[in-house]
């Protein structure tokens, strides 16, 4: 059914994928992401205690988070005109000799691959401990996401066969509606996971209406499968989803779109807005974007840099939004919990989860090479640049936590106040470290090829590094009996490590010679 | 063989290729050349089968290309500007895919050959996301040549190209069409078109201006002696006029 080329594509791809993933693994960058992860998953698996919480109620937690899996692919299709395809489909399969179906069939081939991930991922976290069933669980969701993906497709090729003045008016309120739907199951997703007041009950009974089990149809049998016992109900939950499965397959080949022309379209325009963010570009075109010349004198010298990462950021807002409801979620499933040692438990873990969030923003030191050049041509103490760059990457998760932390203070529920306070120093401490092995790993010609050991003495390293501030925190309290001065003289020492570690960076940025950049 | 027979494309109401007609025979190198917004890449893009024009037809090695578009598609290659080869490939891996794709005898026998013409020996096992952008230039080429197409469609072939490299390329593409390929050529380096062109086809505001050789295109504009550059400007300046002059 799929061309022999395609399905070798599609084999050497994920091959490709999972071997440089395990290779990536032997970088500092790869192998403190992982231990991240690891931490996450096992964090995921063993903190918090569902016991209060019914099976039918956790089944209709997992049907909402499922049925918004289901809408969000209809209504993210509905709001495009074709298919969205990497940049190298378009070049080599879309002049390639090709059948429309073929291609649509490649592309369900990448995203089976990926509902099978997902729905290992979902096992992981959630089916594994929360639902009798986990393995048809895992089932139930790959083929609900599989019809997923069907339908979205449809959507898409029907949006294709509109006008362009009714596609404008439905995409408006697609966005609308996408907006609303993903709110309002995000939170009574999360709500459910956490445990919040009687969410999980009234989910339970919002599921049992008529309305909601057709619409929520495929994500309905799929947590059926999940805990239904006896093989005549687990069978024709199976069977209903394989109908879905395959009655949304025959819908999308049923369409008579031109997938190819829209598809390319709708995938160039994507590419562009990719190759934009990642060039810092947000806004253009309508009514100018250009900042003024500030007038402050802070921002003369080093200063300039700091404008620079503050403007760049600036034109990230949505980076930035998207960052901001990542810790609102991490936060109320790690941190939202019933009693203190889970609390503490689950900010830790919040914590070491802003990292990777915090280090996907392109501001600071992930510039481009040419940018990072220019920088230390700048007539200014490199120490002081250095500062400046680290400032706003160190700056922008610390509000991001303050926010975070805030809207769970006003309902009463405060984590506890050493993150929030250790934050910014940590960071600092840890994007020293980080870019120190940056500038170091400049000057390798493959910077990927760093041993296990070397990561293991970075993450050792930054572990370390917290140490002192900890120790100080417990110390003073101990002698004072005041947790709000041993926090503080925490904060104050760990601040300190982060000040000799920014010099040590600023003098490695000086001294350290980059082949290619100067 | 390429039939381009009164083409037109338009983009909502924006018209980018209006009846656009012309030849191109085997063994021949066509030039095609005109300012930012002429028309040429979706002119390319629409014989590749990618976008589909409105009005008229294209013909590939005799088949036309909305009749049978997987037929026609198999007798051509297209070079993008920019190609992005697949990141999780190795140089090899993608000759190996489109040998499959294209259903080339024995092609293992020819990589050797291919990586050799294109300085692509020593990449043959890395990773596409590791090469530079010239390199994934010549590995979009080395994709197209692996099959010997009856019509070969380059968009700016020579971007990101090092000297040699261009050389190397100019070579290629000239001795594709003695081997009886159709070269199609859109590029800006009026330089290269002229010394490595048969003929040329200019086009302006998705019409076509002229087409033909060097010297016959001369004949209509700026006259005998005058260099590819000074007759193009020649054409597409009097057009302006015109243009301007019945508005």
């Amino acid at each position: 059914m799929i061309h022999p080329a395609l399905w070798y594509l599609v084999r050497t791809r994920v091959r490709n994928r999972v071997l440089q993933w395990l290779r990536k693994l032997k970088t500092p960058g790869g192998f403190f992401g992982g231990i991240v992860l690891v931490f996450v998953v096992i964090g995921a698996f063993f903190i918090g205690d569902w016991g209060g919480v019914t099976i039918t109620q956790r089944q209709a937690i997992f049907t909402t988070l499922l049925g918004f899996l289901l809408w969000s692919g209809i209504l993210g299709g509905l709001g495009q005109r074709g298919l969205v395809y990497a940049p190298a489909d378009l070049d080599f399969l879309f002049p390639g000799p090709f059948a429309r179906r073929q291609l649509v069939i490649y592309q369900f081939a990448m995203q089976y691959v990926a509902a099978v991930v997902m729905s290992i991922v979902y096992l992981l976290l959630f089916g594994g401990r929360f639902l009798p069933h986990p393995v048809w669980f895992g089932l139930g969701a790959f083929l609900c996401q599989v019809t997923a993906a069907h339908l979205g497709t449809a959507a898409a090729e029907l949006s294709m066969l509109v006008a362009d003045a009714v596609f404008r008016r439905v995409r408006a309120v697609t966005v609308v509606l996408l907006v609303v739907v993903t709110i309002t199951a995000v939170s009574l997703v999360v709500a459910g996971i956490a445990g919040w007041g009687n969410i999980p009950a009234q989910l339970d009974r919002a599921m049992s209406g008529d309305v909601l089990r057709v619409l929520l149809f495929p994500a309905v049998q799929a947590t059926e499968l999940a805990v239904v016992s006896d093989w005549g109900a687990r069978l024709t939950a199976l069977g209903s989803l394989l109908a879905c499965v395959v009655a949304s397959f025959l819908l999308v080949v049923w369409i008579p779109a031109d997938v190819v022309e829209g598809s390319f379209a709708a995938s160039r325009k994507l590419q562009r807005r990719v190759e934009d963010l990642k060039r810092g570009v947000v806004t253009k075109g309508k009514g100018g974007a250009s900042a003024p010349l500030p007038r402050s004198p802070w921002m003369q010298g080093a200063g300039a840099v700091f404008w620079l990462n503050w403007l760049s950021l600036r034109r990230q807002l949505r980076a930035v939004l998207g960052g901001l409801f990542v810790v609102v979620m991490i936060f109320s499933i790690f941190a939202v919990r019933s009693d203190d040692t889970s609390r503490l438990d689950g900010s830790m873990l919040g914590l070491l989860a802003m990292v990777p969030l915090w280090m996907h923003l392109p501001i600071g030191f992930r510039l481009p090479r040419d940018q990072l050049a220019a920088m230390r041509n700048l007539p200014t103490s490199r120490t002081r640049i250095a500062a400046a760059l680290l400032s706003v990457p160190v700056l922008v998760p610390f509000v991001l936590q303050v926010i975070g932390l805030t809207l769970f203070a006003a309902i009463g529920v405060l984590p506890p106040a050493l993150a929030l306070l250790a934050l910014p120093a940590y960071l600092a401490a840890a994007a020293t470290l980080l870019t120190i092995e940056a500038i170091f790993s400049l000057r390798k010609p493959h910077a990927n090829a760093v041993n296990v050991l070397q990561a293991m003495a970075q993450l050792i390293t930054q572990m370390l590094a917290l140490v002192p501030g900890f120790a100080t925190l417990l110390g003073v309290r101990m002698a004072t009996g005041d947790m709000h001065a041993g926090l503080a003289a925490g904060a104050l020492v760990q601040g300190l490590i982060a000040g000799v570690l920014l010099t040590t960076l600023g003098r490695q940025f000086q001294e350290r010679e980059l082949p290619g950049l100067s | 063989m390429l039939n381009v027979d009164r083409l037109t494309k338009k983009y909502g109401d924006f018209t980018a290729v209006s009846g656009l007609s012309f030849e191109a025979h085997p063994g021949e190198i066509l030039g095609l050349v005109g300012p930012n917004g002429a028309g040429k890449t979706t002119t390319l893009r629409c014989i590749a089968g990618i976008l589909k024009p409105q009005e008229g037809t294209i013909s590939i090695e005799g088949q036309r290309l909305a009749d049978d578009p997987v037929a026609a598609k198999r007798a051509l290659a297209y070079i993008p500007d920019t190609p992005h080869p697949f990141d999780m490939l190795t140089v090899v891996e993608h000759l190996r895919f489109t040998a499959l794709a294209y259903r080339v005898a024995d092609p293992e026998s020819r990589f050797d050959a291919l990586l050799e013409e294109l300085e692509l020996t020593e990449k043959r096992d890395e990773l596409a996301s590791g090469l530079s952008r010239g390199m994934r230039q010549k590995l979009a080429i080395a994709c197209a040549f692996l099959r010997d197409p009856g019509v070969i469609l380059f968009d700016e072939p020579l971007t990101g190209l090092d000297p040699r490299a261009i050389r190397t390329m100019r070579d290629s593409m000239r001795a594709r069409a003695d081997a009886g390929a159709t070269v199609l050529i859109s590029s800006h380096l009026l330089d290269l078109v002229e010394r490595l062109c048969d003929r040329i086809l200019v086009l302006h505001r998705g019409q076509a201006l002229a087409v033909g050789t060097l010297d016959e295109i001369r004949a209509t504009a700026a006259g005998s002696g005058a260099s590819l550059e000074e007759v193009f400007f020649d054409i597409t300046e009097r057009h302006d006029e015109e243009a301007n002059g019945g508005s």
